[in-house]
């Protein structure tokens, strides 16, 4: 235990003495958290062009439906066609809207054109969204009188539809992740490449016990970014974390553990920093993207959707959903906290002995 | 010609030290090719088999059959059945259920009475655009159902005709791709140029280097030549992958395509220049790219959110990051054919870029190798 303590000593009196690694440390809590939820669309944001060549009561109330929405930020008027697809080529707006003539007067009858609908298609996402916000706004059935539709919408979990919570979550656990793995790989190979750990296998100090202190230290460091971002969060945008915040603290530690240990392994293998950068590229870059960040499980192919079992930050950013936007407690998330600890016993497990070895 | 002789003299230096290494050479030219087929396969923006859960409390066989009918459409999938309404918020915490779809009690009465059944769509708006267009289409499916199995209700309209332009098969690859290579340019451009000038910092021999007779601008551009070509090389191979495995056609003109690759390419590298003037050791470096880079680029460029829905001032912001100009050029010419005309804003910022950073970190590169410009 001592032994560990003096490591641990060691290791923050080096990590105090690198003044521009503790900016970064510092800064970059600030400079992520504190920018870039700012540019995240707070509510989606359509802009549409109309091109009414019916000019009917109908076209004329089904753009005005389209003008109350909240979603549809600006809606104007276009005198032809290819006015309103020059703007769009333009980016000036996101969709087109045709009524196309006698649309009232033929409705109903076999041959009548239904409006026309024109939008970029390059971002499916939005582009889905769009149509469909669209076409629910263009449910108005035209001869005779409307029937009430008695569909009822309910929104949990975050009723003013602010679209930056989900997002400001995933940026605080990569700031964890990049941090902590960036920190312990790179820095138990510089020691590998200076020669330190050759002499460290002279002393009576067991690698494990040095590697765990490292371990200790940079988790702090990483925990300190994320209390820093979540002090952000809570000051610009009064974000803070819906269930007990014990809960995703402690989600935080878990998931560390097998991530750091990750890290570790990186180092284990490459032979230089060089070798450890482009290891930990990719890597990471392989944990990010397959981890549900960005996309949508569901929509992954079914191999993509089992390595998730494999991945730490997919059940890190499973769970800190759940606690941080949701409200869950922690018997909410057992299962993701006892995949992240079986991950790190067998990682741990698997790493430290080929470390062992090497002594 | 002496200073040709120079320059290649540290070219030569700089591949040999690069093929000595092969973990790296391996994979440093197999990466990006890689990461844009693999994440082009499973990274998907698309409202696709959306798991949900269904409550039938009284059990009635419309409902069945209308919760058949949702499950059997590309968007939605049952994949949980909950016994009364008091369940709905538990049901959130498993199987990544986004939703739940409530039928009171009464639906078959109601439909053969001619009229609307109510219905509760309960959807978790933690992500607010899967959301709303959830509900939307989940919407349309129920009242298309309604009006089927109950004539009486009015006849619905038409659906109106819908052209998705640039992508008309609304192919998810055309969302990932560009912000794909993106991001592997970002990177790996800048990651692997700075590394081998910090690491000839932190093993000392940049002192070396700045012994000799060179200029600061000859051990520069002799050390970027080598990483250059790699980034060739990565500019072809992630083409050849979006062209052969996802058939991203250009539309404009491909060597516009190449050159706008290029100037990116540079661009990072640029940036990769200036990290190097300003890290000692390699492990600032690494811990600079991810969270300076990599992050502001990925969330800010548009590969996420449309540049369209930012407030003005951040999008001011966002059009810094070269990966906006990137993500917008790399959009117009290979989806909308556009020219060099109608992307002057993008190449332009690109070329400026690049002569701000170099002209920040040039000074400090001089005065590192020497002071010997």
């Amino acid at each position: 235990m001592n032994a560990l303590f003096a490591a641990i000593k060691k290791e923050i009196r080096q990590l105090k003495r690198n003044v521009l690694l503790l900016v970064i440390i510092g800064a970059s809590p600030v400079v992520i958290m504190g920018v870039i939820p700012f540019s995240m669309e707070k509510q989606v944001k359509i802009n549409l062009s109309v091109v009414d060549r019916d000019n009917s009561a109908a076209s004329r109330v089904m753009t005005y439906r389209v003008k109350a929405s909240p979603f549809f930020a600006e809606v104007s008027k276009m005198p032809t066609v290819e006015t309103a697809l020059g703007r769009l080529e333009d980016n000036k707006s996101s969709m087109v809207l045709v009524f196309p003539e006698n649309m009232e007067r033929e409705a109903g009858k076999p041959g009548a054109e239904p409006p026309g609908i024109v939008l970029d298609g390059t971002h499916t996402l939005n582009a889905q969204g769009h149509l469909a916000f669209l076409e629910q706004m263009l449910q108005y059935n035209l001869p005779g009188g409307e029937t009430a539709n008695r569909v009822h919408q309910h929104l949990l979990f975050n009723p003013t539809l602010d679209g930056r919570v989900g997002f400001i979550v995933s940026l605080l656990v990569l700031l964890v992740t990049l941090i902590g793995t960036c920190l312990i790989t790179l820095d138990i190979v510089s020691e590998k490449e200076s020669g330190m750990w050759e002499q460290l296998q002279a002393t009576p100090l067991s690698p494990t016990v040095y590697i765990v202190s490292k371990m200790v230290v940079f988790a702090m460091a990483s925990l300190f970014a994320l209390g820093a971002g979540l002090l952000l969060c809570r000051c610009f945008f009064g974000f803070s974390v819906a269930g007990p915040w014990y809960a995703f603290w402690l989600l935080a530690v878990v998931f560390l553990w097998p991530m750091l240990t990750i890290g570790i392994g990186i180092a284990a293998v490459s032979k230089n920093q060089v070798q450890a950068v482009y290891l930990l590229v990719l890597v990471l870059l392989t944990i990010i993207l397959m981890s549900t960040m960005f996309s949508f499980l569901n929509a992954m192919p079914a191999w993509a959707k089992a390595a998730r079992f494999v991945n730490p930050l997919y059940f890190m950013l499973d769970a800190s959903r759940l606690v941080a936007l949701k409200g869950f407690s922690l018997a909410a998330v057992w299962p993701q906290v006892a995949a992240l600890f079986m991950q790190g016993t067998v990682l741990s497990a698997v790493i430290f002995r080929r470390i062992e070895r090497t002594k | 010609m002496k200073k040709e002789k120079n320059i290649a003299a540290i070219v030569r230096k700089e591949v040999l030290l690069i093929w000595r290494d092969k973990l790296s050479i391996a994979v440093l030219f197999v990466l990006p090719a890689l990461i844009v087929f693999v994440f082009g396969i499973v990274l998907s923006f698309e409202i696709k088999e959306v798991h949900i859960a269904v409550v039938n409390e009284r059990h009635e066989p419309a409902i069945e059959r209308l919760f058949a009918r949702i499950d059997a459409s590309d968007h939605f999938r049952v994949v949980k059945r909950l016994n009364h309404s008091g369940e709905i918020t538990a049901a959130f915490a498993e199987d990544d259920v986004r939703m739940v779809v409530v039928v009171a009690g009464g639906f078959t009465r109601q439909v053969e009475a001619g009229q609307y059944p109510e219905v509760h769509l309960f959807t978790d708006a933690s992500d607010p655009k899967l959301a709303l267009a959830a509900t939307a289409i989940a919407r349309g499916i129920i009242s298309v159902f309604v009006q089927e199995v109950s004539p009486r209700t009015m006849p619905r309209q038409k659906q109106p005709n819908v052209r998705f332009l640039y992508n008309p098969g609304l192919r998810k690859e055309t969302a990932s791709v560009p912000g794909l290579m993106m991001i592997i340019f970002i990177l790996i451009s800048a990651i692997m140029l700075s590394i081998s000038f910090v690491r000839e910092k932190e093993q000392g021999t940049d002192k070396m280097l700045a012994l000799m007779p060179f200029a600061t601008f000859d051990a520069v551009l002799g050390k970027s030549l080598p990483y250059l070509a790699i980034t060739i090389f990565h500019i072809f191979s992630v083409w050849g992958v979006s062209y052969f495995i996802f058939h991203v056609h250009i539309a404009g003109n491909p060597l516009l395509f190449l050159a706008l690759n290029l100037l990116f390419a540079v661009n990072s590298m640029a940036f990769g220049l200036l990290i190097a003037s300003l890290a000692n050791r390699q492990l600032e470096v690494a811990i600079i790219c991810w969270l300076f880079l990599f992050i502001p680029n990925v969330f800010m460029s548009g590969f996420i959110f449309p540049l369209m829905s930012m407030p003005e001032f951040f999008r001011g912001v966002a059009w810094i990051l070269p990966g906006t100009s990137f993500i917008e050029a790399y959009k117009s010419i290979v989806f909308k054919g556009t020219g060099l005309q109608g992307n002057a804003l993008p190449f332009g910022l690109l070329l400026s870029q690049i002569a701000i950073v170099l002209l920040i970190s040039r000074e400090r590169l001089v005065k590192q190798s020497g002071g010997y410009k």
